[in-house]
C-alpha cells in the first residue's frame, strides 16, 4: 500500500493522476493509478464473470445497462488554470478491448451490517480481462459504482475506459449516510427509492430514516392501527410491505436502512392515538413568544410522559413491531431536544418531583433511560443510536448513559465530538454547522414580524466598531434580514465546499478519533417534500460521500477541494442524467472553463488546519 | 400546566369565539381580490356546466382551458379553516358562466385594462364575469377556478360577488436563461404559473457573459459560438412559441439583452467588440466571466441595432429591456484603445457609460419600443437619461429615481431576489474554512452569516410580503410612478431541476402585493395573518397544477389552526 502511494506521488510530478484522464470517479478512490498506454475499448458483449450471488448478479445487470444507456460524455474536466503551463496532451490510441471482467469475492455471505468490509480492487490492465476483487459482495458493488463512472462514450456509440487503471479502494469510515425526515412532510416511496439509488452511486451506505415526528405518524403499526390516523392522509402511510420493499431495494444496492423513532421528545402524533395520557403538552401553545413558558422548539409540542407507567407499554409494543420490520442491527431511538417546559403539563411528573424534592430533570432523564433502554435492547445484536442531547443537553441530560450507545452529534461542531469521544462513546458526526442540508431557507413559522423591516437597522456599536477595526474578525455587518440568518436557526445554507472542507476528527486524540464511526447529512423536512428532496440533498451529499470515503486531502495532506470541483460538477450532471434532480452548483460556463470560476487563482489557497 | 400557558389558552379561545360569528365560508384565493363578498352558499356544478365566452379567440381558448382545469382539479383544500365557519347554505346548481367583454379587440400590452367583475349567485343558475378586455376575462377565469372545491365528493363553487383590478400594471418574474439554460418546456410552465398568480410579465434575461442561447436569424454566429451547446439555443421558432403561449395567457414577454457589461459570450463570435474577456474576473466583473462591449467601436452599435431590430419583430411587447447593470470601469480602463478614447475626449468611464445608454436608448426608440434598464446607469454613472426610460430598481431607494421623473419597477434585492441564500458558487473559496471549525462570538460568514451569498439571507415569503410598495414613494409633479414589480431569479445556481421550487410559491407573495397592493381598499396594510392560510393552500394547489413549488411548512401546520405561528 505504501509503495503504491509513493509511485502515485512520483507520477504527480509529471502528470497529476487526476489530470491524466477526463473523468475521475466520485468519491475519489483511496488509491487510483491510471496507465498511459491508450484507452480501453469496452466490448459490446462485455462479460462479467462472477460467483453465483443474486445481489451481485442484479447489480452487474444494472451496471451493464447503465453504462450503455448513459454513454457518458464528461461534462466537467479538470484542467490547470489558464496561467499555468500548457496542459500535457496525452495521445491515446485504442490499445485493447475489454471483453471480460472477472469477479472474485472471498465471502459471499457477509451480511450488510455495520462495519462490513467494503473494500475492493478494480484492475483494467492491458489484457482483455479485467478483475474485481473484494472480500464481500458489498465491496464488489462499490467496484461496480466506480466502473459505471469511469466508462465513458467513445463518441461513436461505443464505450471506453480512457486508460488502463488500477484501483485499490476502501472507505475511511464505516458509517456514511443521509438522514431523511418523513415526519414533518411525507416523502413518496418513489422519492425514497431515488435517494437510495443516489446513495449507492455515491458509495454512501446508510439511509437514516427519521420516520415520524410530532407533526405526523406515517408508519403502519399493526398493534395500534389508530396511530396512522395521524398520518397526513390515508395515502401518506408506509405499510410493513412498503418498508420491507425499501429495505430490500436498499440492500440490493449496499445501503443499510436505519430507522429512527424519535422518543421521548418530538412525540405527539400517533402516540396520542394509543392513549392521550402518554403525551405531555400535546395541546399546548409552543410559546416561542413567551420563551420561559415554551414547550417545544418548533410547532407542534408533545413529549412522551416519562413517569406515566403506560408510556412504556406503548413504547414496547411500537418498538417491538418496528424492530421486527427493519433488518439493521442499528436502531435510532431519538432523544433530541427534550424541553423541560413541556413537563409542567404532566401531573405524573410534577407529582414525582414533589414526592422527593431532591429529584432533578437529570434524574427524570435517567428514569427514562433506565426504563426504556432495556426495552430497546431487545436482541443480542441490537445497537442503539441516540442524538447527543441525552449526554450533552444543558438542562435535561441523563446521568448515566450506557457507553455502547452511539451518539449522533449535531451541536457545537468539533467540540461536542471531542466531549463525546473523550467519554468513550462512538460518534456519528452530523454537525449542524456543516452537514445540515435544510439550513438557510429562512424561517417557516408564520406570523413572523421580524421580516417587516424596511431598512437595514444600524448595527450595535460594539459590532460596527469591531468590524471597522478589523473586517476579518468574527463580527460582520449583518442583521436579521441583511446578511444575517433570515429566520433559519442554522443559517447559512451549507455549500458543498463548506461540507467538504470539514475535518471531522479535528482536535481529537488518536484514541478519540477511533470512536468516530462516520457521518450523516440530515435533511430535516419542515420546508421540503417530494418537490425538492433531490435538489436539497444532491449533489451536496456527494461532497459528504467523498469526505467520508476517501477524505478531503491529497497525498501530501493538503485539502483537495479545488480538485474536487470538476468531479462534483461532472457528478451533478450524471445525477441529473440518471433521473435525480440535483441542484446546479454554478453556471454551466464554469464546467466548460475549469477554474475560470475560482475565487482564488492560487490552487493552494484552500488549506486546512494540519491534522 | 403553568399559569402563563393557561392564560394564553384563555385569550386564544376568547379570540376564536369572537371571530366565529363574522367568518363566512370561503375558498382560499390568491392574490386576494380588491373587493370580495362571500354570500354563503355552495353551488354544485351542473353536469352540463359550460363557460360561454364572446367572440374573442383568447377568451374562448381560456374558457375551455379553465373548464378543463376546474373539472380535473376537483380541489380539496389542504389548508383547513383557521376559525369556525358559518355553515354554508345549499344553493341551486351552477348552469353556466357567462362572460361579457366590452372591447373585443384589445392587444395585450403595458397598462391594458385587467379589471373584472365576477358574481356567483347564491341561488346558482348563471354566474357572470364581466370585463372590459379579454385579459380581464382571463384574470376573472383564474379567480373563478379558485372558487371551486370538492366537498363531500361534489364539486361546488362558493357564492360570491367580486370586483377586482390590479393595483400595479407591471407584475412579473425575471428569469435568467444565460447562467444556466432552461428547456422551453420550463419556460412555458413558468408562464402557466404566472397566469395562475395573475402576473402578467415574463422578463426574459436572455443572455449574459456565461452564455448566449439566443438564436437570431441575422446573427446566428452569436449562439453558434456563444451557447452552451447546439441543443441549448432558443431558435426564433422557440421564441415565438413562448411569446404566443404568453399571449394566450395574458402574459407579456419582455426580452432583455444585457449590455454593455455581462457580454463576454458575444466575444466568442465578435472578439473585436468585447473587451477584458481574458482578464481576472475579480478586478473586472461582478462574477466570472468578465467581458464588456467596447462602447468606442462603431461596429458595436451596428450589432446592437441588428439585435434590437430582430427582437423587436419577434417580441410584440412595447417594452424592451437593455440591461445596463454592473459595469466595471476597470474593465474598460484596462483596454488601451478605450483608455485612449477617454483621454482624447476627456471623458470618464461614467460619461462613456451614459453615452452608451443614450445611444442604445435611441436604437430602442427607433424600433418603437420603450426602454427599460437596470438602475445602475443612473445610480452609479449619474446618467441623465430620457425621462421615459423605465428603471428597474434592485439596490437603491426608489425615491431617488422617481424624483428624476423615471417610472420604476421594484425588484429590491433585499426582498425580491429569489436566488439569495444559496451560499457562494465560485470555487476554490477559502472562506468556508475556519481554523478551529467552531463558532465564534457574534455572527460570521459560516455561523448565522451570509455563507457566501452576497444577498443573503434567503427571502422567505413573509419577507417578500412585508415589502411596502408605497414606502418612500413621492408624487410631486414631474415624479415618476411605480409601474409595479418583479421577483428576479438569477440562475447561477438554478436550472430545470429546481426552477419551480425557487420561483414558487414565493413568487405568489410578490404577485399578491403587485396585484392587490400592500394596502387594502380601506387603507389597511395587508397582513401576514390573512395571507398565511391562503399561501399554504396555494402551494399545494400549484403542485397539483404541475408546478413543483417548494414546501413552506410541515403539512401538519395546514390543519393546526394557528399552531405554527411564531406569535399568536
Amino acid at each position: 500500500m505504501k509503495a503504491i502511494v509513493a509511485s502515485i506521488a512520483a507520477a504527480i510530478a509529471f502528470i497529476p493522476a487526476s489530470l491524466a484522464v477526463a473523468v475521475n470517479p466520485l468519491p475519489a478512490p483511496r488509491e487510483i493509478s491510471w496507465g498511459h498506454s491508450g484507452s480501453v475499448k469496452i466490448d459490446r458483449d462485455l462479460e462479467f464473470i462472477a460467483p453465483a450471488n443474486t445481489i451481485l448478479t442484479n447489480a452487474i445487470k444494472r451496471t451493464n445497462k447503465m453504462i450503455w444507456k448513459e454513454q457518458w460524455v464528461p461534462q466537467a474536466v479538470e484542467k490547470k488554470p489558464v496561467d499555468y503551463p500548457p496542459f500535457p496532451d496525452v495521445k491515446r490510441s485504442e490499445s485493447i478491448t475489454l471483453k471480460k471482467i472477472k469477479f472474485s469475492v472471498s465471502d459471499l455471505h457477509a451480511d450488510l451490517q455495520a462495519g462490513v468490509d467494503e473494500s475492493y480492487t478494480l484492475e483494467i490492465g492491458t489484457g482483455s480481462t479485467g478483475t474485481i476483487k473484494s472480500k464481500t459482495v458489498w465491496g464488489a458493488l462499490h467496484a461496480l459504482a466506480t466502473l459505471e463512472q469511469i466508462v465513458i462514450s467513445d463518441g461513436h456509440k461505443g464505450l471506453i475506459i480512457e486508460e488502463p487503471v488500477t484501483i485499490k479502494d476502501e472507505p475511511l469510515y464505516p458509517h456514511r449516510g443521509v438522514m431523511l425526515d418523513t415526519g414533518r412532510n411525507f416523502l413518496s416511496l418513489k422519492s425514497i427509492y431515488r435517494q437510495i439509488d443516489a446513495l449507492a452511486w455515491s458509495k454512501l451506505n446508510v439511509l437514516h430514516w427519521h420516520i415520524d415526528d410530532a407533526q405526523s405518524w406515517p408508519l403502519e403499526i399493526k398493534a395500534h392501527p389508530k396511530m396512522t390516523k395521524d398520518a397526513y392522509s390515508s395515502k401518506e402511510i408506509y405499510t410493513h410491505t412498503d418498508v420491507k420493499n425499501v429495505i430490500a431495494y436498499a440492500k440490493a444496492r449496499g445501503v443499510r436502512v436505519i430507522p429512527e423513532i424519535d422518543m421521548p421528545g418530538h412525540s405527539a402524533s400517533g402516540w396520542r392515538q394509543i392513549d392521550p395520557k402518554i403525551v405531555a403538552c400535546g395541546n399546548s401553545w409552543w410559546s416561542n413568544d413567551n420563551w420561559p413558558a415554551h414547550t417545544a422548539v418548533e410547532p407542534n409540542p408533545g413529549q412522551l410522559d416519562i413517569i406515566y407507567p403506560k408510556t412504556y407499554d406503548a413504547i414496547k409494543s411500537v418498538y417491538d413491531e418496528a424492530s421486527s420490520i427493519f433488518a439493521d442491527n442499528y436502531f435510532h431511538v431519538g432523544f433530541d431536544e427534550l424541553q423541560v417546559g413541556c413537563y409542567n403539563d404532566s401531573s405524573y411528573i410534577q407529582d414525582w418531583f414533589k414526592a422527593d424534592p431532591s429529584r432533578t430533570y437529570q434524574d427524570l432523564a435517567q428514569y427514562y433511560i433506565d426504563k426504556a433502554v432495556p426495552i430497546f435492547q431487545n436482541k443480542k445484536d441490537r445497537r442503539l443510536i441516540m442524538w447527543e442531547d441525552v449526554v450533552t443537553s444543558a438542562d435535561i441530560p441523563a446521568k448515566n448513559v450506557p457507553k455502547n450507545i452511539i451518539m449522533q452529534t449535531w451541536n457545537n461542531g468539533p467540540n461536542n465530538t471531542k466531549v463525546l469521544t473523550a467519554k468513550g462513546y462512538d460518534v456519528i458526526v452530523s454537525s449542524s454547522d456543516f452537514f445540515y442540508l435544510d439550513c438557510g431557507f429562512g424561517g417557516w413559522v408564520g406570523n413572523d414580524p421580524r421580516y417587516n423591516v424596511d431598512y437595514s437597522p444600524p448595527l450595535d456599536a460594539s459590532i460596527s466598531d469591531a468590524f471597522a477595526a478589523d473586517p476579518t474578525t468574527a463580527y460582520s455587518a449583518v442583521s436579521f434580514n441583511y446578511g444575517g440568518n433570515g429566520g433559519s436557526w442554522c443559517a447559512p445554507y451549507k455549500t458543498w465546499q463548506r461540507i467538504y472542507d470539514y475535518d471531522i476528527t479535528i482536535g481529537l486524540t488518536k484514541a478519540e478519533a477511533k470512536h468516530v464511526l462516520g457521518g450523516e447529512a440530515p435533511l430535516w423536512a419542515e420546508q421540503s417534500d417530494d418537490t425538492t428532496v433531490d435538489s436539497k440533498v444532491w449533489p451536496r451529499a456527494a461532497a459528504l460521500a467523498e469526505l467520508l470515503w476517501s477524505g478531503n486531502r491529497d497525498s501530501k495532506g493538503l485539502k483537495r477541494t479545488t480538485q474536487m470541483t470538476s468531479r462534483i460538477l461532472n457528478y451533478r450532471e450524471r445525477l441529473v442524467g440518471r433521473g435525480v434532480g440535483a441542484s446546479p452548483l454554478m453556471p454551466r460556463y464554469c464546467l466548460n472553463n475549469p477554474h475560470a470560476c475560482d475565487l482564488y487563482l492560487d490552487q493552494t489557497a484552500v488549506t486546512g488546519p494540519a491534522l | 400546566m403553568s399559569a402563563a400557558l393557561l392564560m394564553k389558552f384563555i385569550t386564544v379561545l376568547a379570540a376564536a369565539s369572537l371571530l366565529v360569528a363574522s367568518i363566512d365560508a370561503k375558498t382560499w384565493l390568491l392574490p386576494i381580490p380588491q373587493s370580495l363578498k362571500w354570500t354563503g352558499s355552495e353551488i354544485p356544478l351542473d353536469e352540463n356546466f359550460d363557460i360561454h365566452a364572446p367572440d374573442n379567440a383568447q377568451a374562448q381558448e381560456a374558457a375551455n382551458r379553465y373548464k378543463k382545469l376546474i373539472l380535473k382539479e376537483k380541489w380539496v383544500p389542504y389548508q383547513k379553516n383557521v376559525t369556525e365557519i358559518t355553515p354554508l347554505k345549499k344553493g341551486g346548481v351552477l348552469k353556466s358562466l357567462q362572460i361579457g367583454i366590452k372591447d373585443l379587440n384589445v392587444t395585450l400590452d403595458f397598462g391594458v385594462d385587467e379589471s373584472y367583475n365576477l358574481t356567483i349567485p347564491e341561488t346558482g343558475g348563471d354566474a357572470t364575469l364581466d370585463a372590459n378586455t379579454w385579459i380581464g376575462a382571463l384574470r376573472g377565469l383564474e379567480t373563478f377556478s379558485q372558487l371551486f372545491v370538492k366537498t363531500d365528493g361534489q364539486l361546488v363553487a362558493h357564492s360570491s360577488v367580486i370586483q377586482d383590478w390590479p393595483t400595479y400594471p407591471h407584475r412579473g418574474i425575471m428569469l435568467d436563461t444565460a447562467r444556466n439554460f432552461y428547456e422551453v418546456e420550463s419556460i412555458l410552465r413558468t408562464i402557466d404559473a404566472l397566469a395562475y398568480n395573475k402576473m402578467n410579465v415574463l422578463h426574459w434575461h436572455l443572455t449574459d457573459s456565461q452564455s448566449w442561447p439566443l438564436g437570431l436569424n441575422k446573427h446566428p454566429e452569436l449562439a453558434e459560438k456563444g451557447a452552451y451547446s447546439a441543443e441549448q439555443i432558443y431558435s426564433v421558432k422557440d421564441l415565438k412559441k413562448v411569446v404566443s403561449y404568453g399571449q394566450s395567457r395574458g402574459v407579456r414577454v419582455i426580452p432583455e439583452i444585457d449590455m454593455p457589461a455581462h457580454t463576454a459570450s458575444i466575444a466568442k463570435s465578435h472578439s473585436d467588440l468585447v473587451t477584458c474577456t481574458d482578464t481576472n474576473w475579480l478586478t473586472n466583473a461582478a462574477e466570472p466571466a468578465p467581458g464588456a462591449l467596447d462602447p468606442t467601436n462603431n461596429h458595436t452599435y451596428s450589432l446592437i441595432e441588428d439585435i434590437v431590430e430582430e427582437l423587436s419583430e419577434i417580441f410584440p411587447d412595447s417594452f424592451y429591456h437593455a440591461g445596463g447593470d454592473e459595469v466595471s470601469s476597470h474593465c474598460w480602463k484596462q483596454d488601451k484603445k478605450i483608455s485612449k478614447y477617454l483621454k482624447k475626449h476627456n471623458m470618464t468611464t461614467n460619461e462613456l457609460w451614459s453615452q452608451f445608454e443614450d445611444k442604445v436608448g435611441t436604437i430602442v426608440n427607433n424600433n418603437k419600443k420603450r426602454i427599460m434598464i437596470w438602475e445602475d446607469a443612473i445610480v452609479k454613472a449619474k446618467a441623465d437619461l430620457s425621462k421615459d426610460v423605465a428603471v428597474q430598481i434592485w439596490t437603491t431607494i426608489p425615491e431617488k429615481i422617481i424624483r428624476r421623473g423615471h417610472d420604476i419597477i421594484h425588484s429590491s434585492s433585499d426582498y425580491f431576489y429569489l436566488d439569495c441564500g444559496g451560499g457562494g458558487w465560485v470555487q476554490n473559496d477559502t472562506s468556508y474554512v475556519t481554523s478551529n471549525q467552531s463558532a465564534t462570538a457574534g455572527v460570521s460568514q459560516n455561523y448565522g452569516g451570509a455563507g457566501g451569498s452576497w444577498c443573503a439571507p434567503y427571502k422567505t415569503w413573509q419577507r417578500i410580503y412585508s415589502f411596502d410598495m408605497t414606502y418612500n414613494i413621492t408624487s410631486n409633479p414631474g415624479d415618476g410612478q411605480v409601474l409595479g414589480g418583479e421577483a428576479a431569479l438569477w440562475s447561477e445556481q438554478t436550472d430545470d431541476t429546481d426552477l419551480d421550487a425557487k420561483l414558487w410559491p414565493r413568487g405568489s407573495a410578490a404577485a399578491e402585493i403587485f396585484w392587490s397592493g400592500s394596502y387594502d381598499k380601506e387603507g389597511n396594510r395587508r397582513s401576514l395573518d390573512d395571507m398565511w392560510p391562503r399561501i399554504n393552500d396555494w402551494r399545494y394547489r400549484l403542485v397539483r397544477r404541475g408546478i413543483a413549488a417548494i414546501a413552506l411548512v410541515p403539512q401538519w401546520c395546514l390543519s393546526a389552526g394557528t399552531g405554527c405561528l411564531i406569535t399568536q
